[in-house]
């Protein structure tokens, strides 16, 4: 499929003490949804951050909007793109009247009547439709969901092309993970094909309905990564008693034992290597197939642990 | 539309399988547009990817041409497709009766009999 990208990396490097990101090639495609999946301190933020264009101390080079560059396009880059952290970024003293004063001096594309009616909508400050300057209670006072709640109001409230957003359905209640998805496609379809998004998660489980293009990060690398309607036939997943699980384990791209039998993922070209087997073969979730590739680097480096050992 | 999240068939298989009876059945009527892509992504909460996947089957069926800029557009029926239609209908309807012949213990020389039977009455 032709698609064009809404961001493309190359070559991005860049390390801490006791961790270092190290992406050849990433393209996010334009006009879809894109998700982040990676476990703690897998790197999401640090890619997220460099993509929103917040870091300029790396190596690599970050092309936005097929055309713009850091730093030299930076008011249209920063205006163009919403950006949610996943640390609440309102001073903690803030009302809603400072964050809406803050964010119409800060972007153009601001509208703080869009940032009422979604404050309403997200019943946040208690304001209701049509009173004006009634709002009630400081950052300080909310809850971990209240300030995330703010922060995608603050950030849906402006005219973006473009929504990275870190986390976002962590801190939420089950009913706004629900509603952020919904949020999403009303965003992604008003752009009629013109606005992405860039979200990352631990738990895939909340918006895998939802993502059309799937990056699996591990250790500051990507494990995978591909349209998530590709990615689930390439893999599949396999259960079966212990006489099979010799055979099929070899061929695995991972495997896990049980006291009565198996579970593993296979490439779907491999799967000729269950001829004559008693097994049975499942289609691969996103959630399912990240958590089995992150569980088989981890086995590797456990088993390279044990070599050293030796 | 009828989508079921946990069914074992696709869920682009699902959009497409609908889309094929409304058109089939004359809902879609020749030069209706189907739902935007991203639209019909955002009611269902699913992904654009899935929906893309839908349409350019039916693309591939020749039940849909995608027009730059404005959409998939439906063709006009053509006979094959018709008798294509009608086939399935058929088929299932068979399928019923045979399974309605296995509950009732008839034999498949039997069934084939009575179906020849009715076949010559229609005569």
């Amino acid at each position: 499929m032709i698609t064009e990208n809404v961001i493309s990396a190359k070559n991005i490097a860049k390390s801490y003490k006791n961790f270092a990101l190290d992406i050849p090639e990433l393209n996010i495609p334009k006009g879809f949804t894109t998700v982040v999946i990676g476990k703690n301190g897998s790197g999401k933020t640090t890619i997220l951050n460099i993509l929103a264009a917040l870091y300029s101390d790396y190596s690599g080079d970050v092309t936005y909007f097929d055309k713009l560059k850091m730093p030299d396009n930076n008011y249209e880059i920063k205006t163009s793109i919403g950006y949610q952290s996943s640390q609440c970024y309102f001073a903690s003293h803030w009302t809603h009247k400072d964050i809406s004063k803050a964010m119409a001096a800060s972007f153009d594309n601001f509208s703080k009547e869009k940032f009422d009616e979604l404050c309403t909508e997200f019943e946040l400050f208690a304001l209701k439709k049509g009173k004006n300057n009634k709002a009630i209670g400081r950052i300080n006072t909310f809850s971990d969901g209240m300030k995330m709640k703010a922060m995608l109001a603050a950030v849906l409230a402006r005219n973006t092309k473009l929504l990275i957003l870190d986390e976002p359905a962590s801190p939420l209640d089950p009913v706004m993970r629900d509603r952020l998805c919904g949020i999403i496609g009303d965003y992604i379809a008003e752009g009629n094909g013109e606005r992405s998004v860039i979200m990352s998660t631990h738990n895939i489980a909340d918006t895998e309905a939802i993502a059309d293009y799937a990056v699996i990060i591990d250790s500051g690398k990507i494990l995978e990564q591909g349209w998530t309607t590709e990615l689930s036939e390439k893999y599949l997943i396999v259960t079966g008693n212990l006489p099979d699980y010799e055979k099929v384990s070899k061929n695995a791209v991972y495997c896990e034992k049980s006291s009565v039998g198996f579970t593993a993922l296979l490439l779907s070209e491999n799967v000729n290597c269950l001829s004559g087997t008693d097994v049975s073969e499942l289609p691969v979730t996103l959630s399912q197939l990240s958590v089995l590739l992150m569980k088989s680097t981890e086995n590797r480096k456990g088993s390279e642990v044990n070599e050293q050992k030796l | 539309m009828k989508i079921l999240p946990n069914s074992s068939t696709p869920i682009y298989k699902q959009i497409s399988d609908s889309l094929r009876d409304d058109i089939l059945n004359g809902t879609l009527k020749e030069g209706d547009y189907l739902p935007s892509i991203r639209g019909l992504a955002k009611d269902l909460k699913i992904s654009v990817i899935t929906t893309m996947k839908a349409y350019e089957e039916l693309s591939e069926q020749g039940l849909v041409t995608p027009i730059q800029g404005k959409g998939y557009v439906v063709n006009a029926r053509n006979s094959e497709m018709l008798r294509e239609q009608q086939q399935r209908l058929v088929e299932d309807s068979l399928l019923a009766a045979i399974s309605a012949a296995r509950t009732a213990g008839i034999t498949s020389d039997e069934l084939k009999e009575l179906l020849n039977t009715l076949l010559e009455a229609d005569l």
